[in-house]
């Protein structure tokens, strides 16, 4: 593959420091806002977040509605809950406070109001016609990066399974990445959002759509977080620890929005959607296995993640040898952040795989794996990580 | 990999056919252009629209038309009040009620941007007004409608402004136009109806008067019921009526003869033009109704005179030429009388000379009864040479003495002479008749020769006496004779006519304002009439009852000169009228019109 293949790169335009999140009022006045909606959850709104932005808008002049009815996997029936509060208390912005699930949430409200219809009439990429209303996002969970993604990823409940909605219409105004929001996080929910971020970084470098500028995010993202993620989970309340998971998590979310994922991810959201199984725990179980299938198909590229992460004579080793220590590494550092079940701990049965395996095939991240892989391999990872 | 993941994976890394950053700029011009469009459409609009801040009625904006009521260019008319547009609505606030008063914004301004699709549009409320603006020029008359509308927390008030002149100017001349065509109609000297479906509609003043009828009794009767049964000319009234209508309506005009009558029954005759219109789609019946009552009677004089002067003419020349012979009969039944006379000397010589008995001879002659034959002769000689002389005087100008006489006086002096006359209280019994005066204070003196007026209204009363002896009165009516005394002003067949029936006052003030006399319309005549409630006369006896000889009275009563003679007294004679109307069998009216004495003034 030539380095020189058409590549594009979006991103929104964001505000990464210490504070930014106090700019929310700010941003959303320039969009036009004159009543926002905030999307966000209970735990968020618990921690304060929530209010803290909403009293940045109220700042500036602008009314507030609040929709907290947002859970882990966000569902196709809250966002549509969500565009009614919208519509009913005529607001013309949103602002997202939180996780990759209210932002999702927020994603969805906004094409569901520009676009009219039901959410899910919208999955699969390029098929939302209509911009969405000013969208700004305020991350509290360096992880997701939905905040800067063109991804939304939907639970279709009727289905059972997670939709991916991919447009460039999903990408927000305005990203206010602010490490002092993530203090707050609890250890657990830390390590899996950290463990997703590390995916994020390693499948987008991996990826068969990688370009020199995503690969700049990209290894940047897995060093950044290969060191800062054992430093938060030592220090919760280290302020620096905290801003260097959040700029790599930032990274990585602009690496993989543009070079897209691979097959941990197309995995993942199998299980995710069949079982409501936890996203960043199930990618720090699948990764070390997708990541030992793929190696063959791209050596120099697992090379520079490994030497990324610290794995010696990366570059210089034989391949099989790499191949081994990085799968090892990969599993220690999921081990390290307290995660070590098999999937049949989680409540997948045998019998489940052949169908999950199915449900992974049609997920349009296996597209920029860089190995290409049919529902039988898909189903021997389940079997690996069961 | 497949075709379709190679797309899928293409649309993935922002390299699709549409995997761009979404914008808000197609849709934004998308508006912008409709905006422009709905300006444009704003601007070329003949009305006025503004749009004003709904507390300070303050101008925003204008388009062209509501810039040229003003008379200000967009400039000078924005960013002023409304009354600086329109002068008229200075101090003048509309009453709108705000579609907001159910919600209030509680924590700031909302906007409708992103549900505009969903919700209905605000109903504010709405004021109307007619104003009268200045203008170079006529003054323009602008009916504005003002609306308020509260638009992303924002109220306002909209206001259109419509130039309704052209509208006020045709309602006007509209208006104008129907008081011509009702002042025309009113003054209609003709009778008017319009009729739909059979009925009438509307009616004229002249209709009421001629019909007797007020105008709410009219509008809602039918032709036939303003006729009788039977029309003379064409039968059963109803079905000459349908033929009519339906013509008029089939778009072929109608003018025609038809007989109607009054609110009291008394018939009259009219010509009558029917023509169908359209009113607002609906075909509508002019009916054109020309009383021709006056024109009849006229005509009815016209004929009449000339037909008596030929009459009285054939007759003087007659009569002349009938006097010699007559005389010479006469002369010689009364020398034939005397001849035969004993104690003559010249007859007594005769007879010696005979040798006859001149007493003998007579004595035959009455056994044969020659002297009566011969008495006989001379009689008949006397009642023929009475008519001839009768008949001399059709012709002949009177020369009695004349004098300006009280017709009420004569009037009753002819009574007199026909309680004492023999005949008639032989055979008529004219004394058994009540007599019922009605004679108007103040009627003026007629200038005539009172013997022959006198006798004039014995023949008139005799003739009623005459007429009442020929019916049979039911229980409860007894004879009657009404003699009535008065003054007219016009003579029959012109303006006025012989009843007055058209408004004795307004015929009046028509006299009055003009020098007295100097129009025949205004001739005022002494009018005596003498109505009997006998059998009356049918039509065709009335047209011919003054004609010398004719007579409905059995052979032998009367000579059927009476009327004739009274006939050519008055006309002739006196330069006067007499006029014959009758109902069969309830009446009938002599009227005899004598010039008045001229007043001194
Ligand atoms: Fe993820």
């Amino acid at each position: 593959m030539n380095d020189y293949e058409l590549r594009k790169f979006v991103a929104p335009e964001f505000v990464f420091g210490y504070g930014a999140a106090g700019l929310a009022g700010r941003h959303a006045r320039n969009l036009g806002a004159s009543r926002c909606l905030v999307v966000s959850d209970q735990g968020v709104a618990a921690a304060g977040h929530t209010e803290a932005v909403a009293r940045t808008l109220r700042d500036e002049g602008i009314a507030c509605a609040t929709f907290l009815g947002v859970s882990e996997n966000p569902r196709d029936t809250e966002v549509m809950q969500g565009s009614e509060v919208f519509r009913a208390e005529g607001c013309d912005a949103i602002v997202a406070v939180g996780g990759g699930s209210p932002m999702d949430c927020a994603k969805g409200i906004g094409i569901v109001v520009a676009n009219g219809g039901h959410i899910l009439n919208y999955e699969g990429v390029d098929a939302i016609p209509k911009p969405m209303p000013p969208l700004v996002c305020v991350p509290t969970t360096a992880g997701s990066s939905a905040d800067v993604s063109q991804f939304a990823i939907i639970r279709d409940t009727p289905r059972r399974v997670k939709i991916a909605i991919v447009s460039k219409a999903n990408v927000p105004d305005v990203a206010l990445v602010d490490p002092l929001t993530t203090l707050t996080k609890p250890r657990e929910l830390t390590a899996a959002t950290g463990l997703d971020a590390l995916t994020h970084a390693v499948e987008a470098y991996a990826s068969n759509a990688h370009s020199p500028v995503t690969d700049m995010f990209a290894l940047e993202a897995i060093r950044g977080i290969g060191t800062a993620l054992f430093d938060v989970l030592d220090d919760l309340g280290s302020r620096d620890a905290r801003a260097r998971m959040a700029l790599g998590s930032m990274n990585a979310g602009l690496a993989f929005s543009n070079a897209i994922l691979g097959a941990v991810h197309a995995l993942s959201h199998s299980l995710g959607g069949l079982l409501d199984l936890p996203h960043g725990e199930c990618n720090a179980l699948l990764l070390p296995f997708v990541v030992r299938r793929n190696y063959v198909a791209a050596p120099q590229r697992y090379r520079r993640v490994a030497e990324a992460l610290g794995v010696a004579d990366a570059l210089a080793a034989p391949d099989d040898e790499v191949r081994d220590a990085l799968f090892a590494r990969l599993g220690d550092m999921r081990r390290r952040a307290g995660f070590d079940k098999g999937l049949a701990q989680y409540g997948v049965t045998r019998d489940q795989l052949a169908e999950l395996a199915r449900l992974a095939l049609e997920d349009p991240c296996l597209s920029t794996n860089p190995a290409p892989l049919d529902a039988r391999e898909l189903e021997e990872l389940y079997v690996e990580a069961f | 990999m497949s075709k379709r993941s190679d797309d899928l994976r293409a649309k993935l890394i922002g390299l699709g056919q549409a995997s761009t950053r979404k914008s808000y700029y197609p849709e934004l011009k998308e508006r912008l252009q409709q905006l422009e469009l709905f300006r444009a459409l704003l601007e070329s609009a003949g009305d006025g629209v503004l749009l004003l801040a709904a507390e300070t009625l303050m101008v925003l904006d204008a388009n062209g038309a509501a810039c040229r009521f003003a008379g200000l260019p967009w400039e000078a008319l924005t960013g002023r009040p409304l009354a600086a547009a329109f002068p008229e609505l200075a101090g003048w606030k509309p009453h709108l009620s705000g579609n907001a008063e159910g919600f209030v914004p509680q924590d700031g301004p909302r906007t409708s941007a992103w549900h505009m699709a969903d919700a209905a549009p605000p109903a504010g409320g709405e004021e109307r007004r007619l104003i009268r603006q200045p203008s170079h020029g006529a003054d323009l008359w602008l009916e504005l409608a003002l609306k308020r509308h509260d638009i992303g927390g924002i109220s306002y008030v909209s206001c259109i402004a419509r130039d309704v002149s052209e509208r006020l100017r045709a309602e006007e001349e509209l208006r104008e136009s129907e008081r011509k065509y009702r002042a025309l109609f009113e003054a209609a000297n003709d009778a008017i109806f319009l009729i739909r479906d059979g009925l009438v509609r509307d009616a004229n003043r002249r209709a009421c008067e001629l019909f007797g009828r007020p105008l709410d009794q009219l509008t809602s009767m039918a032709p036939r019921d303003l006729s009788p049964p039977e029309q003379p000319r064409s039968g059963a009234t109803h079905l000459a009526e349908d033929i009519r209508l339906a013509k008029a309506l089939a778009g072929e005009p109608q003018f025609f003869e038809w007989t109607h009558l009054r609110a009291d029954g008394t018939p009259f005759d009219c010509e009558i033009s029917l023509s169908r219109f359209t009113l607002r789609g609906e075909p509508w019946l002019i009916a054109i109704i020309r009383d021709v009552t006056e024109q009849k009677k006229l005509r009815e004089i016209m004929v009449q005179t000339e037909k008596m002067m030929s009459v009285g003419g054939v007759a003087a020349g007659m009569a002349h030429e009938i006097n010699n012979p007559l005389s010479a009969i006469a002369q010689s039944a009364q020398n034939l009388q005397r001849r035969l006379t004993p104690g003559v000397p010249d007859n007594e010589a005769a007879a010696l000379m005979s040798e006859v008995d001149l007493e003998r001879v007579q004595h035959y002659f009455e056994l044969r009864g020659l002297a009566r034959l011969v008495s006989n002769i001379r009689e008949a000689c006397a009642r023929a040479a009475d008519i001839v002389r009768h008949m001399l005087d059709f012709a002949r100008r009177s020369d009695a003495e004349r004098a300006a006489c009280d017709l009420a006086a004569l009037l009753d002096r002819a009574v007199e002479l026909a309680e004492n006359d023999y005949d008639l209280k032989k055979r008529h019994d004219f004394r058994n008749i009540r007599i019922v005066r009605d004679y108007a204070p103040g009627t003026p003196m007629a200038e005539c020769a009172p013997t022959e007026i006198e006798q004039v209204l014995f023949n008139l009363l005799k003739n009623a006496s005459q007429a009442i002896s020929q019916k049979v009165y039911p229980q409860g009516e007894t004879p009657r004779i009404t003699l009535r005394v008065g003054t007219q002003y016009g003579a029959p067949g012109l303006p006025g006519g012989i009843g007055g029936i058209r408004g004795v006052g307004g015929v009046g003030a028509l006299c009055e304002s003009e020098a007295t006399g100097a129009s025949p319309a205004c001739t005022e005549y002494v009018r005596v009439q003498v109505e009997d409630n006998g059998p009356g006369m049918d039509e065709r006896t009335r047209v011919r009852v003054f004609e010398p000889f004719y007579t409905t009275k059995p052979p032998g009563e009367g000579t059927g000169l009476g009327l004739s003679v009274s006939y050519f007294i008055i006309s002739r004679n006196h330069g006067g009228h007499i006029m014959v109307e009758s109902q069969p069998g309830m009446w009938c009216r002599f009227t005899v019109l004598l010039p008045a004495v001229q007043r001194p003034t």
